[in-house]
């Protein structure tokens, strides 16, 4: 997010005030995101070579002025994206429960649909260290990136020490 | 960078609460009660920020969306309102999973600033109060 110390968004008005979106999930019974509402509503979608897309929309907006996307949704995006490919890397059919993790904001997410990968670090008996990029027109210049770990759920559902 | 004259504090506090981030607004963010350098938040539970429907539990980036918001908010309250700021880095610990339904509230504290110095440098009204405190 370096370029949004360039804008002041206490005092700076954005250009043209549009009325601001709604936060919704559209239904998708049989998509990827069947039961992940949030990663629905970022419109996250996963591409055939195993990237993930999330197109730029007004919801995901951070720095209204540039405009910038939000590091969290920066963020939500690199999560996703590490739960999609760890959980189709080990085949596991249980969602991997996040136990941390560190992001760093590399470029500021400008008004472009990004795209994410993620790869497995490390896979111990029960936990997963991974780590994700996230990029926009150009995979060498990441917009973000990540690295944390995932504690894997048994088969049962019996995922608590 | 844009920089603007610096705000007293109650504006300033005022306009964090109404000028927020895109994101930041449209997911129902309130700042409840602000300081110097410190934010306290409270975000209303939405079944959008579900990331299992199985369990309930929320997505994990509806937390870091929060933080990071809550986080930009304790360092604009440290700050006169005068600067931009930007999230360079972040570290989320998921500690217990958000019980479904309920709010997510938030506390966060800025815990240093090379800006705050500067802003006390530049206004020696406030250095001379604090001395005359400690004096007497």
């Amino acid at each position: 997010m370096i370029g949004a110390n360039r804008t002041n968004m206490l005092t700076d008005r954005p250009a043209n005030g549009n009325i601001p979106p709604m936060l919704d999930a559209p239904e998708d019974a049989t998509g990827p995101f069947a039961s992940s509402p949030f990663a629905r509503c970022l419109g996250i979608r996963i591409q055939d070579d195993g990237t993930l897309v999330m197109p730029f929309s007004p919801k995901i907006i951070g720095n209204p002025i540039l405009p910038a996307i939000h590091g969290g949704m920066t963020g939500a995006f690199l999560e996703t994206t590490a739960i999609v490919g760890v959980t189709r890397d080990l085949g596991v059919v249980a969602r991997p429960k996040p136990v941390g993790l560190t992001i760093n904001y590399l470029r500021s997410g400008r008004a472009l649909d990004s795209y994410a990968s993620a790869s497995i670090v490390k896979q111990g008996r029960r936990i997963v260290a991974f780590e994700a990029k996230a990029w926009q027109d150009d995979p060498d210049k990441p917009i973000a990136s990540a690295f944390g770990h995932f504690m894997l759920r048994r088969a049962g559902g019996g995922d608590e020490e | 960078m844009t920089r603007t004259s610096p705000l007293p504090f109650d504006e300033l506090a005022g306009a964090i609460a109404v000028r927020r981030s895109g994101y930041g607004s449209i997911s129902g963010l309130r700042l409840d009660r602000a300081a110097p350098g410190e934010a306290w938040t409270n975000l209303p539970y939405r079944a959008v920020f579900v990331g299992d429907a199985e369990t309930g539990v929320l997505h994990g980036g509806v937390v870091t969306a929060m933080l990071d918001e809550s986080c930009g908010m304790a360092v604009q309250l440290a700050l006169d309102g005068s600067r931009a700021i930007a999230t360079l880095d972040l570290r989320i610990d998921y500690q217990k999973p958000a019980t479904p339904g309920l709010d997510i509230r938030a506390h966060s504290i800025c815990a240093r600033s090379r800006s705050c110095a500067r802003q006390l440098i530049r206004r020696p009204r406030t250095i001379r109060s604090r001395q005359q405190r400690r004096a007497s």
